[in-house]
């Protein structure tokens, strides 16, 4: 049991009284200074504590509006904040009451646990729910705002070109549920990519480096593997996924994590972007072999096409989006090596071909 | 007998306490999946609010978790239902009226959500165990922002400074203490003279100015606030300097580049401690004759919208 003066803050204006205060039954009591009469008497329930430098204050209604304020030597302040803290028991002050070292630690664990679980869970159930007509239609979509803004910087589609392309991928079975629809853009870089639901968008720089009608065949079907594995959708679905992450569970204040959780997903992205490049690459393969087309293809496009692009060093390879030039071309060896096929020239795919080039 | 004296202002907040408070926070956001959300902000407030000091009295911020999940629900349904329709319009390729849905209904909120954020937030922020309260017109706020809107659209822009002061004083000269009031005197040719020397002047020495524009700035806010009860005032005097805000700003942006954002509970605490030592406040006033006057407030929906949307708090 405490007896002590202290000031008082009733509320109903800033002018402190001085009082003296009793602490019994989980209550604080209150009396007046000068004449000991009873004020008022408040549970340690519901009541809160701070402590600015040397200077003690207990809150007595879950409003703040109502005070004690005391001075460290008071021989109130010693325990008072353990009998607060005991009377208002919470998880938040168990957690509060670790080490900020467990708690950094629980808070990676927890943290990497969700982001591996909602990256994977959202792609797959959206790949799921989003039917071939509905990816169709996004992806159709998506080719005429790629062409408006490409349009931005003066590159136009090449009508001929994309019409004999088109033929040219006519002549392979490329997808089994996609239409494969390929655009030809009048653009020098050495670039070619997939948009859901089939649309396939070429630049002329990369066609004019591709010497036969397998390495083309080859980019067709490493293009049509990302559509029909639905690389593209699963990759605009997992920054979905990531952008719900970071605005809704870890969005404290903008704060500590948002920032933490994007430089993970853009390493992680990129890690992500390579494993789909893999298997790109594989399946394309396939693809070929099915097609009846010289797998060399693929070979012959890496060679002509990405090696003279220089590749970052090997021991920063998880910062390229994209699987080393060397390591693919190897991979297309070891793929060539143990499916071997009879020496085969597609001549419908050659004469049209040469008419494209 | 009145006498002329100063008011001390202090920070005494921590990092490493504050980073408890938002790992702590951030746990639980994680195990609730985003739900605990109000909560985590009713203890990161309380904590801020309680280590700030205005003659050597500390804040008090008493909203609480409950009152912001709800706030929260409502906020989201509104938000769910201007995207859902949003969606189904852009889905069927009428972009132009999507479009105006999303900012037509953000443009109509934003009034809305300052209006009910400010009267939520000062009525939970209390004072010597007095509250504040924001006593602004809801009609008034909407006429005055849409007016200014208006015309910062057909003047390309230039009126948005008067738009911007307008909308300050009317704010900030309607948040009372109990039965004392803020004013605000701010005048928008000054702020827009101050912006567009700060502008030019940055452009021209690559950004170094830009220290100089933002202690400017910050004077300009602060300077031309005080508070007042009849023929009493408190003046606020900004002492900050550009090399501060030079050391403030470079350090935080360093500590979250190296911390991968980590250390963002420093860049908080650190910004709270530069803002509030900065900031002189001096006067006749006796805080003593301060009563309680402003009602309590406990809707936090517009307060949680203006949270989802970021937009900023003070104006």
């Amino acid at each position: 049991m405490e007896n002590c003066t202290i000031l008082y803050f009733d509320g109903s204006s800033a002018r402190p009284s001085q009082v003296r205060v009793l602490l019994f039954n989980g209550r604080i009591h209150i009396h007046d200074g000068e004449d000991d009469h009873f004020l008022q008497s408040f549970p340690l329930k519901g009541s809160s504590y701070n402590q600015v430098g040397f200077t003690h204050y207990v809150y007595l209604d879950t409003k703040g509006l109502q005070y004690l304020e005391f001075t460290g030597e008071h021989p109130l302040a010693e325990g008072i904040a353990k009998q607060i803290s005991n009377a208002n028991p919470s998880l938040v002050q168990d957690l509060m009451r670790q080490k900020t070292v467990i708690l950094v630690t629980l808070f990676i664990l927890l943290g990497v646990g969700l982001y591996f679980f909602i990256i994977t869970l959202i792609p797959f159930i959206g790949t799921k729910v989003i039917g071939v007509q509905e990816e169709i239609r996004i992806g159709n979509q998506l080719r005429e705002m790629t062409i408006t803004q490409e349009a931005t910087f003066g590159v136009t589609i090449d009508t001929a070109g994309t019409h004999q392309l088109q033929n040219f991928a006519d002549h392979l079975k490329l997808s089994k549920r996609y239409p494969i629809r390929v655009t030809l853009l009048k653009r020098n870089e050495v670039n070619a990519y997939a948009l859901p639901g089939g649309q396939i968008v070429v630049y002329s720089g990369i066609l004019n480096k591709i010497k036969t009608p397998e390495a083309l065949a080859a980019l067709l079907a490493h293009e049509s593997t990302h559509v029909n594995e639905q690389h593209s959708l699963k990759s605009l679905l997992r920054s979905a996924a990531n952008g719900i992450i970071i605005s809704v569970i870890f969005s404290d204040a903008t704060g500590i994590s948002g920032a933490l959780v994007s430089n993970v997903e853009n390493l992680n992205g990129l890690r992500y972007s390579r494993m789909l490049e893999t298997e790109a690459d594989e399946k394309g393969m396939e693809l070929l072999l099915k097609n009846e087309v010289s797998v060399d293809g693929m070979r012959q496009l890496m060679k002509t096409t990405l090696q003279k692009i220089e590749d970052i060093p090997s021991s920063l390879s998880f910062l390229s989006s994209h699987p080393l030039t060397k390591e693919r071309i190897r991979n297309a060896e070891l793929f060539i090596k143990k499916h071997p096929q009879r020496p085969t020239t597609r001549e419908d795919l050659k004469i049209i071909f040469q008419e494209l080039k | 007998m009145k006498e002329y004296r100063s008011y001390p202002i202090a920070f005494y907040g921590k990092g490493s306490e504050y980073f408890k408070i938002q790992i702590v926070n951030t746990i639980l956001n994680i195990l609730t999946l985003g739900l605990y959300y109000p909560w985590a902000k009713e203890r990161s407030l309380k904590y801020l609010y309680s280590k700030n000091t205005f003659d050597e009295t500390p804040f008090v911020f008493s909203g609480t978790g409950k009152e912001m999940f709800k706030g929260f629900i409502k906020a989201i349904v509104i938000l769910v239902l201007l995207y859902g329709i949003f969606t189904y319009f852009a889905m069927h390729d009428h972009l132009g009226i999507a479009a105006l849905i999303i900012y037509g209904g953000i443009l109509a909120i934003t009034p809305l959500a300052i209006h009910g954020s400010y009267k939520y937030r000062m009525a939970k922020t209390s004072w010597k165990g007095i509250r504040f309260g924001y006593t602004g017109n809801r009609k008034e706020l909407i006429i005055l922002f849409f007016k200014g809107i208006f015309f910062t659209l057909i003047t390309f822009g230039i009126y948005g400074a008067w738009f911007t002061i307008h909308l300050r004083r009317y704010v900030l000269s309607n948040i009372k203490v109990g039965n004392a009031r803020f004013v605000y005197t701010g005048d928008g040719s000054d702020y827009f003279g101050l912006n567009l020397k700060g502008y030019f002047l940055s452009v021209l020495t690559l950004g170094i100015y830009s220290f100089w524009w933002q202690k400017e700035l910050f004077e300009y806010f602060i300077n031309n606030l005080r508070l007042e009860q009849d023929e009493d005032a408190v003046f606020f005097r900004s002492m900050a300097t550009a090399g501060g805000f030079a050391g403030l700003l470079i350090v935080n942006a360093l500590i979250l580049v190296f911390t991968l954002g980590l250390g963002y509970a420093w860049v908080v605490t650190r910004t709270m401690e530069f803002v509030m030592n900065n900031i002189e406040a001096s006067g006749y006033y006796s805080f003593e004759s301060l009563q309680q006057a402003q009602e309590d407030y406990s809707d936090a929906t517009a307060d949680d919208m203006a949270d989802i949307l970021d937009f900023g708090f003070v104006i």
